[in-house]
């Protein structure tokens, strides 16, 4: 048996090999979509890891993602926590919640490095036929969406990294592909890798760089010259660096104009939420009715906007509810906007069990939302609350 | 906008059968009270309250609520509710805000007094 270093610096070529057969370059087509990715790893075995997967023909789902550690560690996390990921992603649901649950068996490892660190993940599912994405983010850097000639912009998606609290709630950002635009994903390495001089690539090198990507370029390309002319700068590297790119590239202007929207605005009064609710559903039977989800939205619309007149508006009728209606193919989006200063919907749902006869019915609002959305969420800004509800169409493309 | 609440009641031998029309919402308590003020019961020894939803095109948080108290008024007072005519959808919602704890759901009046009847001859 050989002796001093020879068996951890075998070990260690061993994990390289496992991490590198568990990560080949992603070169993903499905319709319309592309998934390409690049990573090139450190002098040690590196924590990034990457994948896309095809759901039912109708869905891709991509992840990008950082262990903490390097080495053997790393080695064995990263196939543990693909295996893991793609287990969860064939049960369903959204990105979100599948952060959530993946959360939880990390959170329930209590691994030594791992709750002081966690593991930092971005989960994306794409629906080819509406070239919509959901996205949420562990931790992990915001992503960009990019449009050849124009500045990228950067998705908010802060929330904590994997394993570090059990409750960890994850936010999930939906938008739809506009004709020629990108979305990439990276990891700490491309944005952290410093130079000879010790400066780090940053922010505003990868910005210009995307602003720079011309529409003919594939991204393939894009991306190995941008890890090249990162290692021209012939530096130490102690980190991976990963890029994802989505790419949705046929269809598209089309699709767009099928995109409905519709807002109302409503004097805060008892029953305002009735004129809106029968808009609504003659709204969703003319354009959506094969959704299956009239009778759900307009319930939940009527609830929201019942709230907001009562609870956020104090019924005060000087106070308008704005109500806003998206719906593309596969997705409708719904915000209901007050000028309150919102309220713990934790506690609120909470409510409408009472014993209390004038009790009874207190939070079920925001039970029955909870209930019948996809996913929904509250927001705060400088023009009052906002209650944002997702639904997700139940008609299958053929 | 807002469809208000009509009731039309018709008693029978054991209870009372009540059709309502129009919106159920936090403007309904006030109508239905001036008809049947449910907290002193039924009157004349009647044990059935059948709520006819039919032709109610809107139910929402406000009107669930309504119903559950009616319902639990019953059981102090000694009358069984009963509602039926009540779309699919909302009765995916009486369930989930836990309403079927405290009334019996059945498609329409016939099936709900076949159901009274045979409670009365102890089947």
């Amino acid at each position: 048996m050989p002796g001093g270093t020879e068996p951890l610096a075998a070990e260690l070529r061993l994990a390289l090999e496992v991490q590198r057969k568990w990560q080949p370059p992603v070169d993903l087509r499905l319709g319309p979509c592309r998934v390409t990715a690049r990573s090139r790893q450190a002098a040690e075995v590196g924590g990034d890891l990457f994948d896309a997967v095809v759901l039912d023909d109708a869905v891709v789902a991509v992840l990008i993602g950082d262990v903490p550690g390097k080495g053997l560690q790393a080695a064995f996390m990263v196939p543990a926590l693909l295996l893991l990921f793609r287990s969860e992603v064939k049960r369903g649901g959204g990105p979100a919640e599948l952060l959530g649950r993946m959360n939880r068996v990390l959170a329930g490892l209590s691994a030594e490095g791992l709750t002081a660190v966690g593991v930092t993940l971005g989960i994306g599912l794409l629906d080819v036929q509406a070239g919509e994405m959901r996205y949420a983010g562990a931790g992990h850097p915001a992503p960009y969406l990019a449009m050849p000639g124009a500045e990228p912009r950067q998705l908010d998606s802060s929330s904590l990294p994997l394993g570090m609290n059990a409750e960890e709630n994850y936010r999930e950002t939906v938008f739809r592909f506009a004709p020629g635009e990108r979305f990439v994903l990276y990891t700490d390495g491309i944005i952290e890798d410093a130079g000879p001089d010790g400066e780090m690539y940053g922010f505003d090198r990868l910005e210009a760089e995307l602003a720079d990507w011309a529409a003919d370029v594939p991204a393939a390309d894009w991306m190995e010259r941008l890890l090249d002319s990162q290692e021209s700068r012939e530096a130490y590297r102690r980190d991976d660096r990963t890029l994802l790119v989505v790419e949705y590239t046929a269809g598209k202007a089309g699709r767009r104009t099928e995109l409905r929207e519709r807002s109302w605005r409503v004097p805060s009064v008892p029953g305002c939420e009735r004129s809106v609710a029968v808009e609504l559903a003659a709204m969703l039977r003319e354009h959506w009715s094969e959704s299956g989800r009239t009778d759900d939205i307009v319930t939940c619309v009527a609830e929201a906007v019942m709230n907001a007149a009562e609870h956020g508006n104090g019924f005060d009728e000087t106070k308008t509810v704005t109500i806003q209606a998206h719906f593309g193919h596969a997705i409708m989006v719904c915000r209901v906007r007050d000028e309150g200063p919102g309220f713990d919907f934790a506690a609120k749902l909470a409510g409408g069990r009472a014993e209390v006869d004038n009790e009874y019915g207190r939070g079920w609002g925001l039970r029955l939302i909870d209930e019948l959305t996809d996913y929904w969420m509250t927001t705060r800004d400088q023009h009052g609350f906002c209650v944002e509800m997702y639904f997700l169409s139940h008609h299958r493309q053929s | 906008m807002n469809s208000m609440l009509e009731l039309n009641i018709v008693p029978f031998d054991a209870g009372l059968s009540v059709t309502l029309k129009g919106d159920l919402d936090q403007q309904a308590e006030q109508k239905i009270r001036s008809v049947l003020d449910w907290e002193d019961g039924l009157g004349e020894g009647r044990r059935y309250l059948i709520l006819n939803l039919h032709e109610v095109n809107f139910i929402n948080s406000a009107g669930m609520a309504l119903l559950i108290r009616i319902a639990r008024a019953g059981r102090k007072k000694g009358f069984h509710t009963f509602v039926c005519g009540a779309s699919a959808h909302y009765q995916k919602l009486f369930r989930m805000v836990g309403l079927t704890e405290y009334v019996m759901l059945y498609p329409d009046d016939y099936a709900a007094l076949q159901r009274i009847e045979a409670l009365e001859s102890g089947v």
